[in-house]
């Protein structure tokens, strides 16, 4: 099924051949045909033309299985729609005799209700999302194909070529289950309100800043401008839910389990110290909104919106909203959200990946489409969803000078050594443990409980859900 | 209630006051009921005249500024708005004709006929109410598929035609109230079990056949999770899951153009909801005749 | 025409007697035969279901991949899992708060509604709309109305004197919240209580008035009786609903904060859905049909105390 390239030329060998061919060149009925895409790659400064193959079947045995290829997409925008259908569009072209039937389901859990319960009766489609953290589970379940000796045997893609963050992120037991299309890392974004700044004559947020300059920046911006004796001008917005606290415990140095993911370590001192300095920003110096604020507010993306916060913790997918808000006359600009105050940066990976089924009876087709799709849809969807793409020969459409202003640009290489954007752990349990772990920390974030108390309750039961 | 029989000698002033005090009241207090339980409407009404991101404001403003009637066509381009509708429409009535057929009769039976295990099967018939549908959702799904159904409008119309508990259990309970001799009259004029249903009690029962052919209607044209997963051809989507696909769009600024679908969406049961209402009004007609 | 028929009836009811079947027998034939839709219907479309989720109870069930038998495992961890106690504590609080206040307020809505009033038909839609109205938009206008700064409930509690608390921030506050959202949803119980109304036979408040008997006695004598059957269907249904709630708290607070909303079947849910445990969902199903099953038999063993059918029909033997 692997000798989609039965002739043994070598990689080499192979590109010789294709610079001489041009475009479209059928030859004779008894070779395979053989169709070229010409991407150009700037890499520094050289430009350097690759070609790309998409090897049709010859007479020697299906190079792809026809028939119909069921994908099942989640959580898409009109553009994306525009995007799968002209990709389908042209992935149908290039393979007769190959239907494409895609399905879609809208945002929210409800996309696993319909992916489990089709898996569950044995009809799974042949292609679909998913999400970091359930590629493990999945993989370790059964569900999903490897990918790796198509890798192996792939003319274009190389194992060395992808980024070591997400060869962590979709690999299970050493064998690659998912292509990514691309990755965020989160919360990546300090979003802040120039306007407020040069009111209170302070200096902007760079990409530089600490832990310590944020706060102290959000102090000074935290007033009552309107007399009446209650503060209506913070400093500071943040979610509290998992990534944010992922990366304030990861950046100080600590982490929720230990190496072997056997036992719960928040109670460590420098887990405990991240949460509490956050939480004191809320609670202490009460320059960040409050949950009952943040409530009022309809959360952090908002408040800041209506200019009534000078910073936010976002993520790169709030760029949209934040350009529209632009529009509407905020006057914001981006930065690299702070490292710790040990200098320690690690995010959260966010990811949009496909993976194939392990029960797909159109193994080859299914792969083409999710190879083929990096190098004929990526660049288009990277340009939705900013993200790094998965193959490093890409790279150069994330490294755009827009993402330069907001300080994206260095993402890259922060991310180059893959400890500095990871996900939690714990594989299929992670979603009941950091429910557990939520739960306290609520408490933290409405000031009932120290951070201290609030690890201490919660690892006992994390322990109990990683030894189960 | 029956003021106009009060006893003429107590038509005082005093009495003539109460009333009008006592219809204050009930005025007031509907009044501002009502418009308490109208807000959320209201709100969806004023926001789907919103232009893009400006609902989350907040304060939230309740009469926008400019009214962009424009959302509604909107809604037109983004999805195919129609299409929805009329699946819905088909799945929707065929499934309230389904559930008023077999509901009434099974609670008929129940109500009225003797037989042995009543009790017990009206029980079993309650008790299948509280099973949570997460957990049958997957086996429910692979009876389907080995019946061939799945991918078809089967099992969203099909299911009701046999007796849906909340009906039935609905319908039992009022029937019950229905006056034996009424039923006796017609036995001794011959009338078989049947002409008593349809001639009889049917007739008297219009106003709860119209509440559940309301309700049913309602929780068919409002369910998201069945046609969900029993649906996969999009021109088959219901309307339910059509309106749900806006909310897909990454950050919130779609917001009016998710209240003008819901608005759009909803109109069709407030409708049959007032159409129902004269039924209701039929009924008590009829049922002020009896007795 | 009625002669006609009667003999022909009788010469029907003759052949029956032929066939040595009593009329009883007759009954219970065509009550059955009333009956084969539902009895289809459950042993197709519902005992193959059940059957199979009992099965899947007892086993280790990832969903994508075969059940595992594991026996009354899955039972045995309910008993120690706090989290089963909490999300059942949540529901069953939310449940006896809320069901009977639901019922209270639906009534006197319904009362009011029965009054001769002008554009009663008017005031009936608007108390009906809320039923109607999908998750999302419920979900943002109580987040406004329970807004800590802007909500009007904190505004009308701050004309009062009274602080208003963050109601959908602080877990002491959420399932309050929740409580008095719950009676939004009023509409559906106030249509059938005000059909059970006017089911009331006017002549028998005339005999009440006659005899002298004032508003209130007239409501408890003869009104409360009468749509008692109405009163117990609502009870019924109410409890076997409000102990599945499921809906708001996994649009609104996804069960938190600090797991303050953690519904039952939001429990269950997510066991079955995100952590792949399909088969100590199944268990905690089953268990929840129990208590809910428990619940209804009580009830409506006790309705045979206090529910009056007119026509005489059997209820809570």
């Amino acid at each position: 099924m692997s000798s989609q390239f039965s002739h043994a030329l070598s990689r080499r060998q192979m590109l010789r051949l294709l610079g001489l061919s041009s475009a479209g060149v059928a030859l004779s009925a008894c070779a395979p045909k053989v169709v070229t895409q010409t991407v150009q790659v700037p890499v520094e400064q050289t430009v350097v033309v690759k070609e790309t193959v998409v090897v049709e079947a010859g007479p020697g045995g299906p190079e792809y299985e026809e028939g119909e290829l069921k994908i099942l997409l989640c959580c898409y925008t009109p553009e994306v729609l525009d995007l799968q259908a002209d990709y389908n569009k042209e992935f149908e072209e290039t393979y007769p005799g190959v239907k494409v039937n895609q399905e879609q389901t809208p945002a929210g859990q409800s996309y696993f209700e319909k992916l489990q319960t089709l898996i569950a009766a044995g009809t799974p489609p042949d292609v679909f999302d998913m999400w970091e953290g359930y590629v493990g589970p999945y993989a370790e379940n059964g569900a999903l194909k490897s990918l790796s000796p198509y890798i192996e045997v792939d003319p274009d893609i190389k194992m060395d070529d992808i980024q070591p963050a997400a060869v962590k992120a979709s690999s299970w037991q050493g064998n690659l289950y998912a292509l990514i299309r691309d990755f965020y890392p989160g919360p990546s974004t300090l979003f802040y309100n120039k306007d407020l700044f040069d009111k209170a004559g302070l200096a902007y947020p760079n990409s530089d800043w600490t832990w310590d300059s944020m706060r102290a920046a959000a102090k000074g911006l935290t007033a009552d401008t309107n007399g009446d004796s209650a503060t209506d001008q913070w400093g500071l917005t943040f979610e509290s839910w998992f990534v944010p606290w992922l990366y304030w415990i990861w950046s100080n140095g600590g982490d929720v389990f230990n190496q072997d993911e056997t036992k719960c370590t928040l109670t460590d001192p420098k887990a405990v110290e991240a949460i509490q300095y956050w939480a004191d920003i809320v609670n202490v110096d009460k320059s960040a909104l409050s949950t009952a604020e943040l409530q009022s507010m309809n959360g952090s993306s908002n408040a800041f919106r209506t200019g009534a916060v000078g910073m936010y913790l976002g993520n790169t997918w709030d760029i949209q909203d934040m350009l529209a808000a632009r529009e509407q006359g905020l006057n914001w600009q981006a930065c690299l959200s702070p490292k710790a105050n040990n200098d320690g940066r690690v995010y959260y990976m966010h990811l949009e990946c496909w993976a194939n089924s392990a029960q797909t009876k159109m193994p080859q087709t299914a792969w083409r489409y999710i190879r083929d799709y990096q190098f004929k849809a990526v660049s288009r969807f990277v340009k939705l969803y900013p993200g790094i793409p998965l193959l490093k020969q890409m790279l150069y459409l994330y490294m755009t000078p827009e993402n330069a202003v907001y300080g994206w640009d260095r993402i890259p290489s922060i991310v180059s050594d893959p400890n500095n954007i990871r996900v939690p752990g714990a594989g299929a349990k992670w979603d009941k443990i950091s429910g557990l772990i939520q739960a306290e920390l609520d408490l933290v974030f409405v000031g009932e409980k120290s951070a201290d108390d609030a690890a201490a309750t919660a690892c006992p039961q994390v322990d109990e859900e990683l030894a189960r | 209630m029956a003021t106009a029989f009060a006893h003429p000698r107590k038509r005082s002033w005093q009495h003539i006051a109460s009333e009008t005090i006592r219809q204050l009241i009930v005025y007031t207090l509907l009044l501002v009921l009502g418009i308490a339980i109208m807000l959320p409407l209201l709100w969806t009404l004023s926001s789907s005249l919103k232009p893009a991101g400006a609902g989350t404001r907040f304060p939230p403003e309740f009469i926008p500024k400019v009214f962009v009637w424009d959302n509604y066509p909107h809604v037109f381009r983004m999805i195919p708005f129609m299409t929805f509708f009329r699946n819905s429409v088909i799945v929707s009535s065929l499934a309230v004709l389904g559930e008023l057929l077999s509901a009434s009769l099974v609670a008929f039976s129940f109500a009225r006929l003797r037989f042995p295990g009543r009790n017990f099967l009206f029980l079993l018939v309650l008790a299948t109410m509280m099973i949570p549908y997460p957990v049958t959702m997957v086996p429910t799904f692979i009876m389907f598929k080995m019946l061939h159904m799945v991918g078809s409008f089967l099992p969203l119309v099909l299911p009701p035609y046999f007796g849906p508990a909340f009906s039935i259990f609905l319908l039992r309970q009022f029937f019950a109230t229905i006056n034996l001799e009424l039923d006796e009259a017609a036995k001794v004029d011959g009338a078989g079990e049947f002409l008593i249903y349809s001639r009889i009690v049917l007739p008297l029962s219009k106003p709860v056949l119209a509440t559940v052919a309301i309700f049913s209607f309602m929780a068919n044209w409002n369910d998201f999770l069945n046609p969900l997963i029993y649906l996969g051809d999009s021109n088959m989507y219901t309307l339910a899951l059509g309106v749900n696909f806006l909310r897909s769009f990454r950050g919130g600024g779609d917001l009016p153009l998710q209240m003008a679908a819901s608005v759009m969406f909803i109109a069709p049961c407030v409708l049959l909801f007032i159409i129902a209402q004269r039924s209701i009004v039929m009924g008590i007609v009829t049922t002020g005749i009896k007795g | 025409m009625a002669h006609v028929q009667a003999k022909s009836d009788r010469i029907g009811a003759a052949r029956w007697r032929l066939l040595k079947i009593t009329n009883r027998q007759r009954e219970a034939m065509v009550g059955y035969l009333f009956l084969s839709p539902w009895l289809l219907g459950f042993l197709i479309f519902l005992v193959g279901p059940m059957v199979a989720s009992i099965y899947l109870s007892l086993t280790e069930y990832k969903v994508i991949k075969a059940p595992v038998w594991i026996g009354l495992a899955n039972y045995v961890r309910m008993f120690s899992d706090e989290l089963f106690y909490h999300s059942m504590q949540v529901t069953v609080t939310y449940t006896a708060l809320s069901v009977p206040l639901g019922i209270v307020a639906a009534l006197g809505v319904a009362v009011l509604l029965n009054q001769r009033i002008v554009a009663s038909g008017l005031f009936r839609t608007i108390f009906y709309l809320p039923s109607v109205i999908s998750g999302v938009a419920v979900a943002i206008v109580f987040a406004w109305i329970f807004n800590f700064r802007f909500g009007i409930l904190n505004y009308f509690l701050s004309l009062v004197g009274i602080p208003g608390p963050n109601w959908l921030g602080h877990p002491r506050w959420t399932l309050w919240a929740f409580v008095l959202m719950s009676l939004w949803g009023i509409g559906g119980n106030v249509i059938i209580f005000l059909a059970a109304l006017q089911g009331v036979p006017v002549p028998l408040y005339e005999a009440a008035k006659i005899d002298g008997a004032g508003n209130w006695r007239r409501f408890w004598a003869i009104t409360l009786p009468m749509i008692s059957p109405a009163i117990l269907f609502v009870l019924i249904m109410g409890v076997i609903g409000t102990f599945q709630t499921f809906t708001q708290s996994y649009v609104m607070t996804g069960g938190g904060p600090a797991n303050a909303t953690l519904f039952y079947l939001f429990y269950l849910y997510k066991n079955a859905f995100n952590w792949f445990e399909m088969g100590y969902a199944s268990a905690m199903a089953w268990v929840l049909f129990l208590v809910i099953m428990v619940c209804t038999l009580l009830l409506w063993r006790s309705s045979a105390r206090w529910v009056y059918y007119e026509s005489g029909a059997e209820g809570g033997r």
